[in-house]
Parts: structure tokens; C-alpha cells; sequence
């Protein structure tokens, strides 16, 4: 079957199918998120007015028969957070029942005039709009369960919690995993506010007997996926029991602690005496020791890396899913806490409140910072979380992020770009990732430029790691890269394997490929990845972003970060190179 | 000499931990990293990254860190061959002298698998 677009307008409570227009149609993902937020929505819209659109897409290989880790749904539309274009994806169940029941996007539009809250059910025959009113002021874990006791065949669930209907800006969206649990997010940039300013709490997707993803060149298809799992089944970080299915992702915590890069207590140091107690060896150990809990766990079906985790409480019973290197250097090391139990206890409510975890721990650092509670002061930090949950005028100020709160308190350590606080790599330390946090048109975040080698790109540049020579046209492919493999449905981390092994990064070309009928090769990737890259930095130009907002806060530059004691000095014109291009040509 | 050391992952054992251990060792003057991993029985090919007083002195398969002189005080983060930072990740980070011309020399700049 074709794919179409699914346009729900809630001014009038209709659904309608309609066909992809010629302009999108080769896109998916994040491609396609952005060229429909960047035709549809005017920049200069208020984003919880009633003109912005939440835009949802799978990748191109979503829903594929044995795509390896293409779980992948990816959010769109302008960030209430950053005031720029927003894509956020999340894992979960969404993106493959989506791409089967031939969904290439839904645009979710308009505002009910009556006021209401409502859920949507989406399947084979069509769409049907609920009222939600019992719904409201409930956290996610227990709207994930009430829409699977209502609702048959184990939906897909995406929602919002109570932080999402209040439109805090740092509201994310939620989608369930396999065990129905919804620690899946889209966190970053707010779009959960942008769905909450719908008046819509959830949508359920249930894709039996969906009519499944049209695959134009089979062969080439098959040949792509098969390339590409060989890949991470080989590479050392991705294949099984390694370091990614071993420890999660906190695998990276006692790495960059070890190199001087974990920013510590609202990043004032880049190392953290605790960083060991919250790492993902001692989440293995602690699954061990308590016998329960999980790692190697997969977040969506067909995860061949499975680094997810499921974290058990001192009496066995589950905390929170999953407990991440972001999430536990937020709402850990930048918080100067080192008990994991409150990592996973704040992550849950993170999860259920429907907060992202990188901006919530950051705030939570700030209010340290600001006096509120002391740095470490772990209790105290659940005790913030539970303002939030009481939706009392302090929690809501800090379910708006770090910008606003250290506003708020008067902080003027404040580790934003473009209003969106940063992830888990000192920049000051590691100033690779720096030129990715400084440019991105999402703000800071680590995964706008996940690298790839520039040989294997075909730009032939032989990159010195140590100046600042060719780091703005590497920062760019990186960049445009990552907008691309965004826009596969694939989870990020293929980029680990894709990166080292030259066969994978062809198959995953040719698996796209095969999809949509296409003759590209690794050589295309760029390109198709600044074409995106493109329109998200228009619609930014447009809502008044400049290369004045592609700046480090100015702290970086004047305090020099421990161990190293090191300043951000990469001059502003090397930063300006990286998207020169946007006007040329 | 005492040295602070820090094993992550399986080669934590030999220290008696499963994933992670901390140690102080005791080292005859002078001793180098070869020397420390004689003395804990680690053979060399178990160890990826190796970190003295947050610099990077090894990635795995290289051992460059071997001859690599340690002084009193001094702390090293040894991770097992399981653990990789991927390439994006170190740009930029400090590392020894050693490793700097290694890399610029072999344009070593992505992992190699296997």
C-alpha cells in the first residue's frame, strides 16, 4: 500500500487520508517531520497556540520485516522550549505499528472548541477520537495501563503526563516499551506541551491486520538489512555482550568521568567522585545482587543491540526503565547524588510526571545551585519532583527547564544553547561535541551530531583531532548524517557500528534503498542530510535565530573546568563555518 | 609508590569485584603500567582504555600505555577490552603525548573491530 498522510484536526474532530504530496514524498522520519513543520507551520507562531502542529512520522524501514533496531518514531513541530524547529524520536512500539498501517506522517493540528480532552485510537479501520476527561491529571504509567486494559492487541501508546497538559515547556512525549512501561521519550525541546496545547493525552495505535510497509526493490532490501545487522552484530560496542548490551548506556559514565569530561554539580567540575556508584556496571551488579530487573533489554521488537535496562528496588519490585548515561548524569553527577536507588526513583518520576530526564536533572542542578537544596541533597530532590507532581506554582517553574528556573533564581551558571541545557559531555573537555552543541539547529544535544568518518563519507579529509582545522565541515557532516540515519527509523547507536565497518554504512543505505525504490549509495547521505538540515535552519532564520545564537554560554569561556582546568576557546568564526554553506550556492 | 586504580568491567575480578573495584597498590620505584598489570595478573590483551590522572594513554588494541612511567599518587582507570568510546567522544579529549602521535601518524580515527 501507498503510504499517506494521516491529518487529525482537532478543531473539528476529524481524521483524513490523504495523499503524500510530491514534495514529501521521499522523505520519512526526521525528514519528513521537518519539511511538513517547515511548509505548515508559520515560524513565527506562538507554540502553544492554536497555528503550531505536532507532526509524528516512523523512518523508512519502520515496520520491515527484520530491520534490525528500526524502532524509531520521530516528533516534530516548533519547540516551546527553544523557539526553534523541534525533532525529538523515542524507541517504543509506535514507529513499527505506524509504518504498518501505511501511516507516513500524522499531523495533528488545531485546538477542540469545546474545550475537552480527548485520546485517539488508530487502527486498520480508521480513526476514532475518545473522551479523556477521566484521564487528566494521571501519570503515564497508569494511562499506559488503563488504554492496554481498554483497548485490545497490546497498542502502541504515545501520552503525555500531567506535566504535558499543563504545556510546560519541558514536557516530552511518551511511548510504551514491550512490557507496556513508558520509559520511552521523545523527551527534548517540550513537544509534549505542543501536544498537551492539542488537547490530546494520548494516542493509541494498534496495527493488526495493517496492510504493512510496500517495499519497492526486495532484493536490495534484503541485501541492505542483512549487511547492516552483520555490522552490529560484529562491532565491539553494539554486539552482544558488548559494551552497549553489557551496561546500557551509562557504560560511558566511568569513561568520561575517567577523561575529565562528566559535567559534575551544574557543570562546575568535569568529574564526579560518585560517577562509579551510578555507572552501568553497577546497574549489571545490582540486577545481579538483587535478582531481579533486567539488562540487555530491548525497548522496541527487534532491538539486535538491546541496551535498554529494567532497574529493581532493594526488594526486588521495579523502579523505573531504562536508566541511561543521560539520565543518570543528570539527575546523578550534575546533581552531586551517587545513590542509584534515587536516580531510578527520580527517573520514575520523570517518566510518569512526563518529563525529560536531561532538562529535568540540569534544573534540579540549578535549584542546587540557586540554594533551594544542597547539592547531593537527594531527598530533597525527590521532594522538588513532588512540587511538580503537586502542580504547585515552584513545580511548574521547574517543569519549564533550566533557562527558566535559573532565570527565575537568579543563576547565572547556566549550560543552555538556544534555551535547551546540555547533555552529558563537557564541551569545555571534549570540544568535538562542543561545535555540535553551539550549531544544532535543536539546540544542545548530543544527538544532533553523532560522527561518522569522514572516509567512509567519501570527503576524503584526513581530520586533525587536536585543531580546530576542518572540525566545522566534519561537525557538519556529522550533523547531516545523524539527520539522515533520523530519518531511517533506525535507533542512533547503528552509527557506532555504520561508522567503523563500511559494509553496514551501505547497508543501511541500501536497506532505505530498497524501501523506496531508490538508486543512492553512501555518497547521497550528505546531501539527503543537508536537505534537511536546510529547511530546519530557514525555519529557525525565520523565527529569529542568527549565527549569534550558535554561542556556548559565557561561563564556559571564563571558567576553567577541573581536571583540566580548561575554558570553551574554539573562536566564533569556526563555528560560523558550519552552516556558511546554508546561504551559498 | 601508591597508585590508585580503578578496574571497570570483567577485569574487576582480579581485585575480587565483578564489574568495578577500587585499589591502592604498592609499586617498587620506578614502575610503569606494564609493571602495575604484571602485579594485578592482568594480561594486557584484557585492557582497553587506560586513563593516568585523567589523560588518555590507550585505546584498545594499542597498548601504548605500556611503557607509560607512573609516579606516586598517581590514579589509573583501567577498563576492559568490552569498553570503547567511540570516536566522536574523544575529540578533543586530553591525551598523553604517546597516543597524539600514534594518532596523527596511523590516522587512527575510528575504532578498529576484531
Amino acid at each position: 500500500m501507498t503510504r499517506k498522510i494521516l491529518r487529525i484536526n482537532m478543531t473539528d474532530l476529524t481524521a483524513t487520508y490523504e495523499d503524500i504530496p510530491e514534495k514529501w514524498a521521499k522523505w520519512a522520519g526526521r525528514g519528513l517531520t521537518t519539511a511538513i513543520v517547515y511548509d505548515e507551520v508559520d515560524p513565527s507562531v506562538h507554540p502553544l497556540g492554536p497555528n503550531n502542529k505536532l507532526v509524528i512520522a516512523p523512518g523508512w524501514v519502520s515496520g520491515t520485516p527484520a530491520a534490525p533496531s528500526s524502532g524509531r518514531t520521530s516528533f516534530g513541530g516548533k519547540s516551546p522550549l527553544t523557539g526553534t524547529i523541534k525533532e525529538s524520536n523515542s524507541g517504543g512500539l509506535s514507529s513499527q505499528k505506524l509504518g504498518r498501517l501505511g501511516i507516513a506522517a500524522i499531523i495533528l493540528e488545531g485546538q477542540p472548541k469545546d474545550g475537552k480532552w480527548y485520546y485517539i485510537h488508530i487502527d486498520k479501520d480508521g480513526v476514532t477520537f475518545h473522551d479523556a476527561s477521566d484521564l487528566l491529571g494521571k501519570g503515564m504509567e497508569e494511562v499506559d495501563r488503563i488504554m492496554w486494559e481498554r483497548h485490545p492487541n497490546e497498542p502502541a501508546v504515545i501520552g503525555i503526563g500531567p506535566v504535558g497538559e499543563h504545556l510546560s515547556a519541558n514536557a516530552g512525549i511518551s511511548v510504551n516499551d514491550p512490557e507496556n512501561n513508558p520509559g520511552r521519550y521523545a523527551g527534548r525541546g517540550g513537544l509534549g506541551a505542543v501536544m498537551g496545547a492539542r488537547h490530546v493525552k494520548a494516542i493509541v495505535v494498534d496495527d493488526k491486520g495493517g496492510p504493512g510497509v510496500e517495499i519497492k526493490n526486495k532484493e536490495l532490501f534484503t541485501q541492505g538489512r542483512r549487511k547492516l545487522t552483520k555490522a552490529i552484530l560484529a562491532h565491539d560496542i553494539t554486539k552482544p555482550d558488548g559494551g552497549l548490551n553489557l551496561y546500557g548506556t551509562d557504560v560511558l559514565m566511568n569513561i568520561i568521568n575517567e577523561a575529565g569530561g562528566l559535567p559534575t554539580r551544574n557543570f562546575s567540575s568535569g568529574q564526579f567522585e560518585g560517577a562509579a556508584k551510578i555507572s552501568g556496571e553497577m546497574i549489571h551488579e545490582m540486577v545481579e545482587k538483587r535478582q531481579a530487573g533486567m539488562t540487555g533489554h530491548a525497548c522496541h521488537p527487534g532491538c539486535v543491540i538491546q541496551c535498554s535496562n529494567i532497574y529493581p528496588g532493594p526488594d526486588g519490585s521495579i523502579i523505573a526503565s531504562p536508566i541511561e548515561y543521560e539520565t543518570a548524569f543528570a539527575l546523578g553527577a550534575n546533581c552531586g547524588i551517587d545513590d542509584l536507588d534515587f536516580v531510578a526513583y527520580l527517573t520514575k518520576e520523570c517518566n510518569d510526571l512526563g518529563l525529560d530526564t536531561i532538562e529535568m536533572g540540569n534544573t534540579l542542578a540549578i535549584a542546587m545551585e540557586a540554594g533551594l537544596i544542597e547539592f547531593g541533597d537527594k531527598v530533597g530532590a525527590l521532594a522538588l519532583m513532588e512540587e511538580i507532581r503537586k502542580d504547585t506554582p515552584l513545580g511548574r517553574i521547574l517543569a519549564s527547564g533550566v533557562a527558566t528556573t535559573a532565570r527565575v533564581f537568579g543563576v547565572h551558571r547556566v549550560p543552555v544553547v538556544k534555551g535547551q541545557s546540555m547533555p552529558a559531555y563537557e564541551p569545555r573537555a571534549i570540544k568535538g561535541i562542543g561545535f555540535t552543541y553551539a550549531t544544532s539547529t535543536m539546540g544542545a544535544d548530543h544527538t544532533s551530531g553523532y560522527t561518522i568518518a569522514p572516509e567512509i563519507l567519501g570527503t576524503g579529509q584526513k581530520v586533525d583531532p587536536f585543531t580546530y582545522e576542518g572540525k566545522a565541515e566534519l561537525s557538519l557532516a556529522f550533523q547531516a548524517t545523524t539527520a539522515f540515519i533520523d530519518s531511517t527509523g533506525y535507533c542512533l547507536f547503528i552509527a557506532f557500528p555504520i561508522l567503523d565497518i563500511q559494509e553496514g554504512f551501505e547497508g543501511m543505505v541500501e536497506s532505505v534503498a530498497g524501501v523506496m525504490g531508490w538508486d543512492i549509495g553512501p555518497n547521497d547521505v550528505v546531501e539527503l542530510g543537508k536537505e534537511i538540515l536546510k529547511m530546519e535552519r530557514l525555519f529557525n532564520e525565520r523565527a529569529g535565530f542568527n549565527k549569534e545564537h550558535d554561542r556556548m554560554p559565557e561561563f564556559m569561556r571564563y571558567e576553567p573546568l577541573p581536571p583540566h582546568n580548561v575554558v570553551w576557546d574554539v573562536p566564533d568564526e569556526e563555528l560560523d563555518k558550519v552552516y556558511a554553506w546554508v546561504h551559498e550556492g | 609508590m601508591n597508585i590508585s586504580v580503578s578496574l571497570y568491567g570483567p577485569i574487576a575480578r582480579v581485585a575480587g569485584g565483578r564489574h568495578l573495584a577500587t585499589l591502592n597498590v604498592e609499586l617498587p620505584s620506578p614502575a610503569h603500567v606494564r609493571d602495575l598489570l604484571n602485579q594485578l595478573n592482568l594480561d594486557p590483551e584484557e585492557v582497553g582504555l587506560v586513563f593516568i590522572n585523567a589523560v588518555l594513554h590507550d585505546l584498545p588494541g594499542l597498548h601504548l600505555s605500556l611503557d607509560e612511567e607512573l609516579h606516586d599518587q598517581d590514579h589509573i582507570g583501567l577498563f576492559s577490552a568490552v569498553h570503547v568510546w567511540p570516536y566522536h567522544y574523544r575529540g578533543g579529549a586530553v591525551m598523553s603525548p604517546r597516543l597524539r602521535e600514534y594518532m596523527a601518524t596511523h590516522d587512527y580515527l575510528r575504532h578498529q573491530p576484531g
